[in-house]
């Protein structure tokens, strides 16, 4: 990852999501960077993560969330869960 | 392009600002306390297993440390660091050995290191680079006859083969997509060794989706470095190779591997200075090495010193520097090639290595242009010319199954997220599930009918492992395993 270059406001913003999705949800989430193919991991807990497909929100042409867990969420959980992380401060364009 | 302008574009290449950045005064290597350590190390028993004990805990070894395992000699003790070595590797990693293939895509070069077949003033290779169409047609045959899903692609440091190059070529590989006999074949992680590259042109690289960034440091040993890399050459910079991993990860590539050429130097120094480079990235960045690969010098053509090697390292000495390897560095990835022969390969794989490769040409265009007459335009002799199938077929033979596993960098198990996986045993999971999906698909797309016989036998018990020990996971494996079977493809954990 770029030293440095990821905004105070996203990790924060993120850290804040990452709580309330495991409070609210009982799920992992990680904040991912995009860069061609690769998703390369920028921000989340890495403990406990269940053996199972991680699934990928796509917030713009440059980030995602990774959410360990997704299946076991309702398809309302879910709805809330991706209206959370559109909330993120990321770049849309 | 004229001598003149090769000669105009390497004053370009290396950038002291970017060295500065990470070196203020000494670098990572600290020759005197490693020659110290090698020196006095004295190993008993007692403290072997204390050392064996922490590698099991997958905790990267001291220096101390890693100069005390080089010194053992008694076998019964050498015996118990190969078994902890096997322990480490299957906790972190689990029973899977990865397999790719190298695609070398150009020979021409600017350096003249005293070791290497493509060395600019060897008159006896022929030198090219393969055009677009050519690298089309590699990656159908990589991907489409044999079934590889990653490559490692080589790349000479030349005008002719600079970034603008690598984007292409990387590009082209990506976009190939071929049917195979269930399925398709298609290259789904492109790892890179190549030149030491600027921040900026890191970037492009990384944004081009590369997996793995590979730039051997060739020796830590820099009086040796000296002596082989005549100066005025790019490479004679010690300094700008060393703090290439540096760079690369400031550059967002945080998938790096380490290497040392072996037979240039005394064997222990070199693996004292992987250690250290191991040890200084995580030190920085907190992202140790993705991978270490630990090539021994192969002979080549009109190459004298590839053929007479001033520390030539015996297949013993092998044996104990990838153990020594394995247990200094536990998380790594440990990468052994078809360098070796058949015989050395099936005896150090089980000493904790994870990767390796079959059907390995390593002429350029040597995939789809299978003529007699590759001497001429490789970069040495491969040790083992064995086909995938007939790896793939001794690897479960053995007891192995042979993963295409590509996943992680697609679904953000990446730099810390990977390493902090890695050392808790938590990826061995991941690595597991992987390998039973991408040999299923490899089996039905490619395997002769010898080959998915013994195929079939190590799949049936991976799963009924999975089914047993991981149940939480079993039936998205199973519908994942389904829809494989059915013909769809690429489908991962």
């Amino acid at each position: 990852m770029e030293n440095g270059t990821f905004s105070s406001d996203l990790l924060a913003a993120f850290r804040a999501l990452a709580r309330q999705a495991h409070r609210r949800f009982g799920v992992t989430i990680h904040l991912l960077h995009i860069v061609g193919k690769r998703h390369a991991y920028v921000e989340g807990d890495t403990q406990g993560l269940p053996a199972l497909p991680p699934h990928i929100l796509p917030l713009s042409a440059r980030w995602a969330v990774a959410v360990y867990g997704w299946e076991t969420l309702s398809q309302e959980e879910r709805a809330d869960l991706a209206r959370l992380a559109e909330t993120l401060p990321v770049e849309r364009a | 392009m004229s001598a003149v302008d090769v000669q105009e574009w390497q004053k370009t290449r290396i950038r002291e600002d970017q060295i500065a950045r990470y070196c203020a005064g000494d670098d990572f290597i600290p020759d005197g306390e490693i020659r110290h350590l090698l020196a006095g190390a004295r190993p008993d028993p007692g403290r072997v297993r204390e050392i064996l004990a922490k590698s099991r805990a997958i905790q990267t070894l001291s220096l101390e440390e890693t100069a005390a395992l080089c010194a053992v000699r008694d076998p019964d003790l050498r015996a118990e660091m190969e078994e902890a070595a096997a322990q480490v590797k299957k906790k972190v990693y689990d029973n899977r050995i990865v397999t790719f293939a190298p695609l070398y895509l150009s020979n021409l070069c600017v350096n003249a290191c005293a070791y290497c077949g493509f060395r600019r003033d060897n008159p006896s290779v022929s030198r090219r680079h393969l055009s677009v169409d050519e690298v089309r047609r590699e990656t159908e045959v990589l991907a489409g006859t044999i079934g590889h899903k990653r490559l490692i692609v080589v790349y000479g440091e030349h005008p002719s083969s600079g970034i603008d190059y690598m984007v292409q070529t990387i590009r082209v590989i990506y976009g190939v997509k071929t049917p195979t006999r269930r399925g398709w074949g298609q290259i789904r992680r492109v790892n890179v060794n190549a030149p030491p590259l600027p921040v900026e042109e890191l970037k492009e690289l990384a944004e081009v989706g590369v997996g793995t960034y590979q730039v051997f440091q060739e020796t830590y040993d820099r009086a040796v470095y000296a002596r082989l890399h005549p100066a005025g050459t790019i490479k004679s910079h010690f300094r700008w190779r060393l703090y290439t991993m540096h760079r690369a990860l400031e550059a967002g590539i945080d998938d790096v591997g380490l290497g040392a050429l072996f037979g240039l130097s005394d064997w222990r120094f070199e693996v004292m200075g992987l250690v250290c480079h191991a040890k200084e990235l995580e030190r920085v960045f907190g992202i140790g090495p993705h991978t270490i690969s630990f090539p021994r010098i192969e002979p080549a053509v009109n190459t004298p010193l590839a053929s007479s090697p001033p520390s030539p390292v015996s297949d013993d000495e092998f044996r104990l520097l990838v153990t020594v390897l394995r247990l200094a560095v536990p998380y790594t990835g440990m990468i052994l090639t078809a360098r070796e022969n058949a015989q050395v390969r099936r005896a150090v794989l089980p000493l904790g290595c994870t990767q390796t490769d079959a059907s390995s040409r390593i002429g350029i265009g040597g995939y789809a242009d299978a003529q007699t007459g590759q001497d001429e335009r490789q970069q040495f002799f491969l040790g083992d010319t064995r086909s995938l199938d007939e790896v793939v077929r001794e690897l479960a033979e053995m007891g192995y199954i042979t993963s295409f596993c590509t996943a992680g960098y697609r679904c953000g198990r990446t730099g810390k997220c990977i390493m902090d996986l890695l050392r808790s045993g938590a990826e061995g999971r991941f690595c597991k599930l992987n390998a039973v999906l991408t040999f299923r698909e490899w089996l039905d797309d490619f395997a002769s009918e010898e080959t998915k016989k013994a195929g079939e036998k190590v799949i049936q018990a991976e799963l009924a492992e999975i089914r047993e020990k991981m149940p939480s996971s079993y039936p998205k494996l199973m519908e994942y395993y389904r829809r494989i079977e059915d013909g769809e493809r690429d489908l991962f954990f």
